[in-house]
């Protein structure tokens, strides 16, 4: 695929929360690039700073967190040190962000309609009747049967499926250059998610716009991103197209995550590929050298004393590790 | 909603029946009234029997209570024992209008004063206002009441001379012309308010303040910011409104302080009202009286418990009672 | 297959204890519950130890010119209607009412966590019986039956007050401990434990009890602050510790018709009390912080 434009490009991100027992570096210099219209995988266990990346993008990291250094810029615009207020003004419009939980992400006490339409009346000039007509239109963009009705309930009324899509009229309502996904189907059963998914693919096609889709799931980037940035202890360890990481995973986290996807198996033994053990380390506690040398089957001594740098493999495929995993290409089939 | 509000009502029934029989039992402790009179030698002793005889003092207590009780629910409420017979309605009604008077003002100044500051604080967390006023929570919150009282008796009353230390009025002020009568009588109030709201002021703003804490933290918060709504409407739209849910049924659980409450604050300032009125009623086993006291208050809490219940409805949508 | 009972409960004391030591990591750090700890073990240990220090005794009449003393050397905190030294019977009066704020509430705890463990665990009628019991002892009106029933059990012991207090006191704790129960009963190691056959009672105390102590150990906290003033209202309205032995409410008894000329009578017991609630709140509130089970996620 043809590389357009750049929209977002997150350079050396630094996000640290101060906490009482100590330093957090959540992310610690990670850097991505998302084109106008392509849609970015963002994968990675819990903690690993998928989520602090994502706020620090539309400025919402509050004490104890901040943002100590590198840069966000958005359409030419670096977002690191814009005021509060300007902030605001892109969140919602050009950027607008769903979550994980559609339980509890909606506000109890105000009907789904209300939710929706004080998006619209915020960022753009229109009238209550022209913002409720252009809600009820938009319920029915994101599936959801007799919209007119709906307006009107309140998020517990719905089931966490509706509610989900009820974020995501939510997010769509000001036509957003880039909607961020973080989790968002990973608290749904199956069937639910594969219908979420289906929906934000087909919105993403009509409307062109990027997405960041940030999930712990290998196997839902394979369905919708174009790119894969793969975030270990708030750093990038790979990255690469779809296709190269999901055939020729370097990073043995990678390699780790994708043996995680139940229907792929080692071709030549025929077994499912070794899972990665242990855990993701403690955040006050970081590994020296390699956060990832613990866990890894392949840590050498050099991988205890240094951390290895992000280097390109091959064309646009990048990863950091001294010991990068040599696959044969067509031994992980899905 | 209807049916939901009858069923609790008749719910209401045994536990007014388990609650007056359990204060009944417990009144019957103090035993028979008269029985000090036979040390009297100028009674006779037929008129201690005739008396104990008129009052069911000759009959077990739970004989006393059935009589009590089915004249009671008969709409007959009695007299008083003492009190040179005056009907209970009236002695009650009498204390009632004191009490109401400190305790109303009082809930009004808590809750009015309080909430605010507990958001406040909530908002401006580990700021100089937030440590200040958490203190005086905890100075409110752990002051004993009566001893409070002392001070601002000392200081205002004793030293400074500006507010008087107790009672209801100035003697000779019931013919006063209106605004006067009232002038004195806020005078008297000052000081019982302000000690009777201290403890509510300090608890309504740790419960509010914790209540806008545990608020502002939820994921709805998250979202109404990443809807690029400002800070305004994010907090006074979107939190306070969950905030307050927890608070507003709580006032309905406050309900049946204003009763008894007030006890220890009465007798500090010496006024004639429901905490006192009660305390004696039971010491001097005058039944008719205590009763009709006792279980006043306990409808209020019930009664509490259920409008409590009812504004959670009101404010939540997610409860809704069928 | 036989499973290793020791076992689970290994792992489940393994769990609890670092739990707690991450609860006492978390209280070290809250400055005011710190020194509020700091604080209760002092006036505890100068109530236990001052008089033995002290030249007076609690009762000792003084001559009619030690009546009504203000503080001065001889006696640092003054004398009182009856020439007795202020500070001797604030140390007596301290005991009694620390004594009488810690009993009072361990009784109620013993019956809460009774009633409430079992309503709690059993569920059914057992726990329908027991929580409409918990409601009508809810909707008595607590002070007034209190004062009645202090007039007229007979004696004058400070047990007897510790009795009256615990009597009223419990229903709040049952209510905590049902409530614990009814959502811990549910959980895979008590499943666990049912399955392999501990017994019930084994299951309530050393599984589920431990599970539920951090909201007790609040409430417990917060009431024996609570209790004290219970104590010092009882007596200042003539139905508590009964004089001569002094307790820190009883000394205010008559303090409020000697406020004016003797001011110091006011002060001294009214501080010690407000001080030492004071510092039980601000404790209560530091265990109720580190104990906040969202901290733990
Ligand atoms: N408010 C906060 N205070 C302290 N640490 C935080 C805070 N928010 C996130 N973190 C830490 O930042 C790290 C990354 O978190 P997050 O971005 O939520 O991970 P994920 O990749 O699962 O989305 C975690 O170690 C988490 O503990
Ligand atoms: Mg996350």
């Amino acid at each position: 695929m043809e590389k357009s434009e750049v929209l977002l490009e997150v350079k050396d991100l630094k996000t640290y929360f101060y906490t009482d027992d100590g330093v957090v570096k959540a992310v610690d210099g990670m850097s991505y690039t998302i084109h106008k219209g392509e849609v970015l995988g963002l994968v990675g266990e819990s903690g690993c700073g998928k989520s602090v990346s994502a706020m620090s993008i539309l400025g919402l990291i509050d004490v104890p967190g901040k943002i100590v250094g590198g840069e966000i810029i958005f359409k030419g615009e670096n977002l690191v040190g814009k005021t509060p207020e300007q902030l605001r003004k892109i969140r919602g419009a050009e950027i607008s962000m769903i979550f994980q939980e559609p339980m509890s992400a909606l506000n109890p006490v105000f009907t789904i309609g209300d939710q929706i339409m004080e998006a619209i009346l915020i960022h753009q000039d229109v009238s209550e009747e022209e913002a409720k007509n252009k809600t009820i239109e938009l319920l029915g963009l994101v599936g959801i049967p007799e919209p007119e009705r709906r307006f009107n309930q309140y998020p517990h009324e719905l089931s966490g499926g509706m509610r989900q899509r009820v974020m995501i009229a939510m997010a769509m309502s000001c036509n957003p250059d880039l909607l961020i996904s973080d989790e968002a189907t990973t608290a749904l059963d199956v069937t639910i998610q594969a219908q979420i998914l289906e929906l934000m693919k087909d919105l993403q096609k009509r409307t062109g716009m990027a997405v960041l889709f940030i999930t712990h799931d290998l196997a839902l980037v394979a369905e919708m991103a174009n790119s894969v940035y793969v975030a270990y202890t708030g750093k990038i360890v790979e990255s690469g197209d779809v296709v190269s990481i999901f055939r020729r995973p370097r990073h043995p986290y990678t390699y780790g995550l994708l043996s995680s996807i139940p229907n792929l198996v080692s071709e030549k033994t025929k077994t499912p590929l070794p899972a990665i053990e242990g855990m993701v380390p403690n955040p006050y506690h970081m590994p020296l050298g390699c956060h990832f040398n613990p866990r890894c089957p392949f840590a050498t001594e050099r991988c205890r004393k240094e951390m290895p740098e992000l280097a390109e493999i091959e064309n646009n495929h990048f990863v950091r590790c001294f010991h990068p995993v040599l696959v044969n290409e067509s031994e992980v089939v899905s | 909603m209807r049916n939901y509000v009858i069923r609790r009502i008749l719910q209401m029934i045994p536990l007014f029946l388990g609650v007056a029989i359990v204060t009944f039992a417990v009144l019957s402790l103090v035993g028979d009234p008269f029985a000090q009179m036979a040390i009297n030698p100028r009674i006779r002793p037929e008129d201690i029997q005739r008396l104990k005889h008129a009052w069911g003092f000759d009959l077990p207590w739970y004989l006393r209570f059935f009589k009590w009780f089915w004249s009671m629910i008969t709409g007959n409420w009695g007299v008083s024992i003492f009190a040179g017979g005056k009907p209970v309605v009236e002695i009650v009604a009498r204390a009632i209008s004191y009490t109401l008077r400190f305790s109303i003002a009082s809930l009004i100044f808590a809750f009015v004063i309080a909430v605010p500051i507990g958001i406040y604080s909530a908002l401006h967390q580990y700021t100089l206002f937030d440590y200040v006023f958490t203190f005086f929570a905890f100075f409110g919150m752990s002051m004993p009441t009566f001893w409070f009282g002392f001070i601002l008796m000392m200081i205002f009353g004793l030293r400074l001379n500006w507010l008087p230390i107790g009672g209801v009025m100035t003697p000779g002020m019931e013919s006063a012309p209106f605004f006067a009568r009232m002038l004195d009588q806020v005078k008297y109030m000052v000081l019982p308010v302000i000690v009777l709201s201290l403890f509510g002021m300090g608890s309504w703003m740790r419960y509010a303040r914790s209540s806008m804490l545990e608020v502002i933290r939820q994921d709805y918060v998250r979202t109404a910011r990443a809807k690029g709504l400002p800070e305004r409407t994010v907090i006074f739209k979107h939190a306070l409104r969950n905030a307050l849910i927890p608070i507003v049924t709580l006032l309905g659980l406050t309900l049946p302080g204003i009763i008894s409450g007030a006890t220890i604050t009465e007798t500090v300032f010496s006024i004639p009202g429901m905490g006192r009125l009660t305390v004696d009623a039971m010491l001097s086993n005058d039944y008719p009286v205590a009763m009709v006291c006792l279980l006043l208050e306990s409808t209020l809490l019930i009664v509490g418990n259920l409008i409590a219940d009812l504004l959670y409805a009101v404010v939540d949508p997610r409860i809704r009672y069928s | 297959m036989a499973i290793d009972i020791t076992t689970s409960e290994e792992t489940l004391t393994g769990r609890i204890e670092t739990y707690w030591s991450i609860v006492g990591k978390r209280l070290r750090k809250h400055k005011l519950a710190m020194l509020s700890l700091v604080v209760l073990i002092l006036v505890i240990a100068i109530c236990i130890v001052g008089p033995f220090i002290s030249p007076y005794k609690f009762s000792e009449l003084g001559s009619i010119e030690e009546v009504l003393q203000p503080p001065s050397l001889r006696h640092w905190l003054g004398t009182d209607e009856l020439g007795r030294d202020v500070l001797t019977r604030l140390f007596y009066g301290g005991r009694v009412s620390l004594l009488v704020g810690f009993s009072s509430v361990f009784s109620a705890l013993i019956v809460g966590i009774i009633i409430g463990a079992y309503a709690g665990y059993y569920g059914g009628v057992l726990d329908t019986i027991l929580m409409r019991f918990t409601d009508i002892m809810f909707s008595i009106p607590v002070l007034p039956l209190l004062i009645v029933l202090a007039s007229v059990i007979p004696g004058a012991g400070v047990w007897k007050i510790v009795l009256v207090i615990a009597i009223f006191g419990w229903m709040t704790d049952a209510r905590i401990v049902r409530g614990m129960f009814l959502s811990l009963r549910e959980n895979e190691y008590v499943e666990a434990a049912k399955a392999v056959g501990v017994s019930n009672s084994r299951i309530i105390w050393r599984h589920i009890l431990p599970n539920s102590l951090a909201p007790i150990i609040v409430s417990a906290t917060l009431g024996v602050g609570g209790n004290i003033i219970y104590e010092a209202a009882l007596s200042y309205l003539g139905f508590g510790v009964m004089p001569p032995t002094p307790s820190w409410g009883n000394m205010l008894q008559n303090a409020q018709y000697a406020m004016a000329i003797a001011p110091w009578l006011v002060w001294s017991p009214g501080l010690a009390m407000f001080i030492t609630v004071l510092a039980f709140n601000y404790l209560g509130d530091g265990l109720r912080d580190a104990m906040d089970p969202r901290l733990y996620r």
